[in-house]
């Protein structure tokens, strides 16, 4: 996968890069708005991200110029303003997602890779299944199994979003925004209550464990026995 | 950023550049209020005083010349009197005017002649009448009068005649009106020569009443120029007469005390901030040096790296939560705002805290009314609810509960949280809105911006938040939201 990042500070780009690379995709730099519209045009990159205070013309900018050209990958703003108003300019500019700095690597990796995944065409399905979990999104039920789980209806779009990418590490942020929408950001952290919650009717009483907690990160949906579960959380933990 | 540390370097001198503009402005003479003032003043009164001498010189000329009318009809009844004591006799009439005339004055040369209808001269005098021929023809329709007395003006001359109508013919008493004339020639010029003195004068008494009522002004916008230009908290004098620069003197010390609470808050702020945020760093950088100094195991190497990791966070997020206040106080944007429906955002904020609550044995008690909807920002109303929300958690006792409500005034919602935790002591409720204040607290709190944050936000909507509390009962947080917070003022 090819990502183009447009930043002007340098040793942001280097490490960005750095960690980009080492999970297996290929980063171009550009450092400057018209710098980045000239990249972007030249080769396709499967997703753009995209800084907003840059020398020359800023990311609004430059985004807007993509979309005028008939350019549509997708585009992530990693930006350090943090007004409302800024987010919601950069998502009505047909961004996919909009970063506020200082952010996690690990969020902004998990953010490229739901993306990278929306892209390759998204589940619409009906039912979503992991393991022997259904999730049936028309009649909102959830079964494990033959025995019916009863969740609430947050719990049930917590889920829901989960196994929309299952094998997927998702950030807390991205459930919270999914689920409840901007200005709750500063308890991010409650979320793991709600996950605990939802990890007790899913998971409790199973051998296979379907939601795990990545520590410092998020979660992720995916069929693990508890000795497993155990394992790769006492590796993340390490 | 680069960027962001650019833009505060280059504030700087951008404000000198702007202190030294205002600075270099003086109100140019010609056009300075003073000037126009006096100039209006003069024109207005020169206006008046024209009007006024016009009339009054229309007055006196016609009181003038009236006299020589007086003066012709008393002739002229005389004569009138003298035909009919003598109608058949011309010679002795004629020597009763003679002797009519010789007691007059002889400036006016009065002059007396009698006609007959057919146009012949029945009596006259020596004296040369200004008069060649007999007069006009006697317009019929006038008979009925016995007086009829037209002034006539001789050709070249200064005279007047009148002519009156009686049995025998027409006679006409004339008399040379130069002395009346001159007498309101006289008096004309001494108008006339009056009007650029009393242009002069108003001129000068305008100019001198204008800077007498302008000069306190100066004087305020010196004291206002000197005042700004220190930090002192000098005000400018009122001087207590109520008028309207008593007024001006008032409105500019309310200004200017603004000015300088907004500029100590955000000195306060800065200063708060940024001692806030050194404490966190330091205990970093320390750790980093220490780590350094000597060879590690790495083990030790990634210990230390995810301990500074989690300090880093934590600073972050104190940034983010500064960072969050400061662009609150900026008021929101004109063109962020949306139609926000009160009861779903507090349901959705209650759903967010309720497996918290639950995990604490608290019971979020919401009745979710019918929309209630305001123009806001959905995202800092969501932080407004979610901070008080959680606030009132985090001092609730496990088996108590937490109560929202929304009540619809007719032009504000007023939602309530109310907790029956531990109460704030009445000596900080007022210090609870304090930017990092942060009182006795059960629990760890953070960096004491969530509730100073939920002011601004609310603020910023036009809207209040109060607090009434007691020890050992609890609190009740109510904000208050204007329906339409469109017109709301920014953060003062």
């Amino acid at each position: 996968m090819q990502i183009l990042y447009v930043e002007d500070n340098p040793t942001a780009c280097e490490y960005v890069r750095k960690g980009l690379a080492e999970r297996g995709f290929q980063v171009d730099i550009a450092t400057t708005g018209p710098a980045g519209l000239e990249k972007a045009q030249a080769h396709s990159y499967d997703l753009v991200v995209l800084d907003v205070m840059l020398p020359g013309f800023d990311g609004f900018v430059l985004l807007r110029r993509l979309r005028a050209l008939g350019l549509d990958m997708p585009v992530i703003f990693l930006s350090a303003r943090i007004e409302p108003r800024d987010r919601i300019t950069g998502l009505n500019l047909g961004a996919d997602d909009y970063l506020t700095k200082p952010f996690a690597f690990a969020e902004l990796v998990a953010r490229v890779r739901a993306i990278a995944r929306r892209a390759n065409g998204e589940p619409q399905a009906q039912r979503l299944v992991v393991g022997d979990l259904e999730l049936d999104c028309k009649r909102h039920r959830v079964t494990r199994g033959d025995r019916e789980i009863r969740l609430t209806p947050r719990e049930f779009e917590i889920l829901r979003y989960l196994m929309r990418c299952p094998g997927q590490v998702v950030s807390r942020n991205m459930i919270l925004e999914s689920v409840w929408g901007y200005g709750f950001e500063c308890y991010s952290n409650l979320i793991n209550v709600h996950i605990n919650h939802l990890r007790k009717k899913v998971d409790e009483d199973h051998a296979e464990k379907l939601i795990h907690t990545v520590r410092g990160v998020g979660f992720i949906m995916e069929v693990r026995t508890a000795s497993e579960s155990l394992d790769s959380e006492l590796l993340c933990a390490g | 950023m680069p960027a962001d540390s650019g833009a505060i370097a280059a504030g700087l001198p951008a404000r000198e550049a702007q202190r030294s503009e205002t600075q270099a402005f003086e109100p140019r003479g010609l056009l300075s209020i003073g000037t126009r003032l006096a100039l209006r003043y003069s024109i207005a009164t020169t206006a008046l005083i024209g009007l006024l001498t016009f009339h009054l010189y229309r007055q006196i000329e016609s009181y003038i010349l009236g006299g020589a009318e007086t003066e012709l009809l008393r002739h002229a009844a005389a004569v009138a009197e003298a035909i009919a004591r003598f109608p058949d006799d011309p010679r002795t009439l004629g020597a009763f005017l003679e002797m009519q005339i010789a007691g007059t004055r002889t400036d006016l040369r009065i002059a007396i002649d009698v006609w007959n209808d057919a146009g012949e001269r029945i009596v006259s005098r020596d004296v040369l009448s200004p008069f060649d021929g007999p007069p006009p023809a006697w317009t019929p329709q006038q008979v009925g009068d016995h007086w009829i007395y037209p002034i006539e003006r001789g050709a070249g001359h200064p005279t007047f005649a009148l002519l009156a109508r009686n049995e025998i013919g027409t006679t006409r008493v004339s008399l040379h009106g130069e002395s009346f004339l001159e007498s309101a020639a006289a008096i004309r010029n001494t108008f006339l020569l009056s009007i650029p003195l009393a242009i002069l004068a108003t001129g000068i008494a305008g100019s001198w009443l204008a800077r007498q009522s302008l000069r306190p002004i100066s004087e305020i916008a010196a004291t206002a120029r000197r005042i700004s230009a220190s930090p002192s908290s000098e005000s400018i004098p009122v001087r207590g007469s109520g008028d309207e620069l008593d007024l001006l003197a008032a409105t500019l010390n309310e200004m200017l005390d603004r000015v300088r609470s907004g500029m100590e808050r955000i000195r306060q702020f800065s200063a708060d901030a940024a001692h806030e945020l050194r404490t966190p760093l330091s205990v970093v950088r320390t750790r980093i040096e220490v780590t350094l100094e000597m060879e590690r195991s790495p083990e030790e190497y990634r210990r230390v790296l995810e301990e500074c990791l989690g300090d880093l966070t934590l600073l972050a997020e104190g940034v983010l939560s500064v960072l969050r206040l400061a662009s609150s106080e900026a008021g929101l944007a004109p063109g962020s705002l949306e139609r926000v429906d009160l009861a779903e955002l507090v349901a959705s904020v209650v759903e967010f805290f309720e497996p918290i609550a639950e995990e604490r044995e608290i019971e979020i008690r919401y009745q979710r009314p019918p929309p209630c909807e305001i123009a806001g920002e959905r995202v800092w109303l969501a932080r407004l609810f979610s901070n008080l929300v959680d606030n009132a958690l985090k001092y609730s006792d496990p088996g108590s509960s937490v109560r929202l409500e929304i009540q619809a005034g007719s032009d504000h919602f007023a939602v309530s949280i109310a907790d029956a935790g531990v109460g704030i002591p009445s000596e900080a409720q007022a210090r609870i809105f304090e930017r990092f204040y942060r009182g006795e607290t059960p629990r760890g709190a953070g960096l004491g911006i969530g509730l100073p944050l939920a002011q601004e936000i609310a603020r910023a909507h036009g809207g209040t938040i109060e607090v009434e509390s007691r020890l050992g009962r609890g609190s009740r947080f109510r904000v208050c939201l204007p329906r339409d917070a469109g017109a709301a003022p920014s953060a003062a």
